[in-house]
């Protein structure tokens, strides 16, 4: 390709945007909508779920005991499931005092208490998947009040999470789906514009692809730009995310250092440019007719 | 140079366009092609750019089948064949010598090879001195010597004109059509499509003369609109 070539089909690019600058301003903004909100999604969900994931990788589950229950006993019948690797018993005055220490009670306090908590026994899976079917288990077991776990919450929310992934994925195609239409509708406006040159363009001896080129190229502009603009949003947003909560739920970090930061920012432009290409290659297939 | 063989062209509503026609025209020959209106004249002109396909029969320009010519090879087949319209099909917004040269952006010429050739191309029809004006800037006439200017840049070795003197006044069409007589004159097969009398009787040179897509006379030896 000359440099004459080159600067001709960009100059035709350029040009189609200037003319139809409101449509390729609507362009933009629709490509960078969808991918924020698919930027947002991924963001949310990875992060969530990774945090999610390590609770749920707990092998811990706590079993009350009766007042009247034989520690020994319960402890026994636990062990005998496979499934189980060990346990330990807490008697109910070191739950109280771990109970005070957590809260940052003073421990002074705890001797006018009436303990009103009972003994456990900490049990221990060999596999964290085992931990749901120990909590059956242990629960029929005679003497055995109550049991808790930390999956719990974890499994629900993970539940949830990937309800609201899916929810994403859906929302992100549909998203997607819009964005090509935009961007072949405002290709396919300048098409029109330009009939006139394209048809010279044909009975003077371009080939079809040239024809197309600068058409693909004003597409992979709008989804440049669109790229740029969302993800600069994304990362800004996340920042302040990334700040807010370090400040109110300290025990939840996020997820993403600054390189896979930098590999979304990358990856959001790339996916922009190819809606931007996608959208153009529909209209340029749709609207110029092959000689 | 353009040759067709027992070409029909009937179109998808059933108008028989082209019926049977054989023609061949040579190497550096000007012919007019000339009918009433609906005879079939675009139409053949149509065929020898490959803007149809026959429906049946061959069409062959500078030794190629065109018929069989698939769709990516056509762009090439339009280097080599130059057309010119009734309506000039300038661009407005570029100026004189950008619309010459956009044939040669588009085939990806080189910046040297458009200085080159485009002012050759201006000089071959008068228009050198208009090289930095627009086409609203230009008469029809002016207009017209621009586009063929653009037709011969990419040096064809057919010209065809579709009525290209429909628009002009009687003076300026003889002109051009002087032009493009001397085009021929130096080597390019010219193929001119017009029902206009007076530059037929005037120049006398070949003249097919069709009817409801037939060929009614073929006078080689340079003859008038409607000699019997
Ligand atoms: N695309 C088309 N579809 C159907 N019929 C067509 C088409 N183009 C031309 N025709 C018909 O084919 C016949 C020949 O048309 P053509 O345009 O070749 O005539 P022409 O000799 O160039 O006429 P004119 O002098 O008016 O330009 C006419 O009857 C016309 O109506
Ligand atoms: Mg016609």
């Amino acid at each position: 390709m000359t440099l004459n070539t080159l600067e001709f089909l960009l100059l035709e690019s350029w040009t189609s945007i200037r003319r139809n600058a409101i449509i390729s301003a609507a362009a933009i903004t629709n490509i960078s909508a969808v991918l924020l909100v698919a930027g947002i999604f991924v963001l949310l969900t990875v992060n969530v779920e990774r945090w999610l994931g390590v609770q749920a990788k707990k092998t811990t589950l706590t079993v009350d005991l009766a007042e009247t229950a034989d520690a020994a006993k319960v402890e026994a019948a636990l062990l005998a499931d496979q499934r189980v690797a060990k346990t330990r018993f807490v008697p109910k005055d070191e739950n109280l005092r771990q109970l005070f220490v957590r809260q940052g009670w003073d421990l002074k306090a705890m001797k006018y208490l009436d303990n009103p908590l009972p003994d456990c026994l900490i049990v221990e899976t060999t596999r964290p998947e085992d931990v749901p079917d120990v909590v059956e288990m242990a629960s029929k077991i005679k003497g055995v009040t109550a049991v808790h776990y930390a999956q719990e919450v974890a499994l629900q929310l993970l539940r949830l999470i990937r309800g609201v992934k899916l929810t994403g994925m859906v929302l992100s195609v549909i998203l997607a789906l819009a964005a090509l239409a935009v961007v072949a509708t405002t290709i396919r406006l300048t098409i029109y514009a330009r009939r006139r040159e394209i048809r010279i363009m044909q009975l003077v001896g371009a080939t079809h692809w040239f024809i197309r080129l600068p058409f693909l190229v004003e597409g992979i502009m709008y989804g440049f730009a669109s790229g740029v603009l969302s993800a600069m949003l994304l990362l800004g947003g996340y920042a302040y995310l990334d700040e807010q909560v370090e400040r109110t739920l300290p025990f939840m970090q996020l997820a993403f250092g600054p390189e896979v930061l930098a590999l979304l920012a990358v990856g959001t432009v790339v996916a922009g440019m190819m809606f931007g290409l996608g959208g153009s290659l529909l209209a340029t297939r749709e609207y110029i007719r092959e000689v | 140079m353009v040759y067709l063989d027992n070409v029909t062209v009937v179109y998808p509503n059933g108008t028989r366009a082209v019926a049977e026609v054989t023609l061949h025209i040579e190497r550096g020959e000007f012919a007019f092609v000339v009918g009433p209106s609906g005879s079939g004249k675009s139409t053949l002109l149509e065929l020898i750019y490959r803007e149809i396909r026959p429906t049946s029969g061959r069409v062959i320009v500078a030794s190629q089948d065109v018929t069989a010519l698939p769709s990516s090879r056509v762009p090439f087949l339009r280097r080599m064949v130059g057309v010119v319209f009734q309506d000039f099909r300038l661009l407005p917004e570029r100026k004189v010598w950008e619309n010459v040269g956009f044939a040669l952006d588009v085939v990806g010429a080189s910046r040297r090879e458009k200085f080159r050739k485009v002012p050759v191309a201006l000089e071959l029809v008068g228009l050198a001195n208009k090289s930095d004006a627009y086409p609203h800037e230009l008469s029809a006439g002016e207009q017209q010597r621009v586009s063929i200017a653009r037709a011969l840049v990419n040096s064809p070795q057919v010209l065809l004109a579709d009525e290209p003197t429909g628009n002009l006044d009687p003076e300026i069409s003889w002109e051009i059509v002087q032009i493009l007589a001397d085009i021929a004159d130096r080597g390019t097969t010219v193929i001119v499509a017009t029902h206009d009398r007076e530059i037929v009787d005037r120049l006398r040179r070949r003249v097919i003369s069709i009817s409801n897509g037939r060929i009614a006379r073929d006078d080689r030896s340079g003859g008038g609109y409607d000699d019997a």
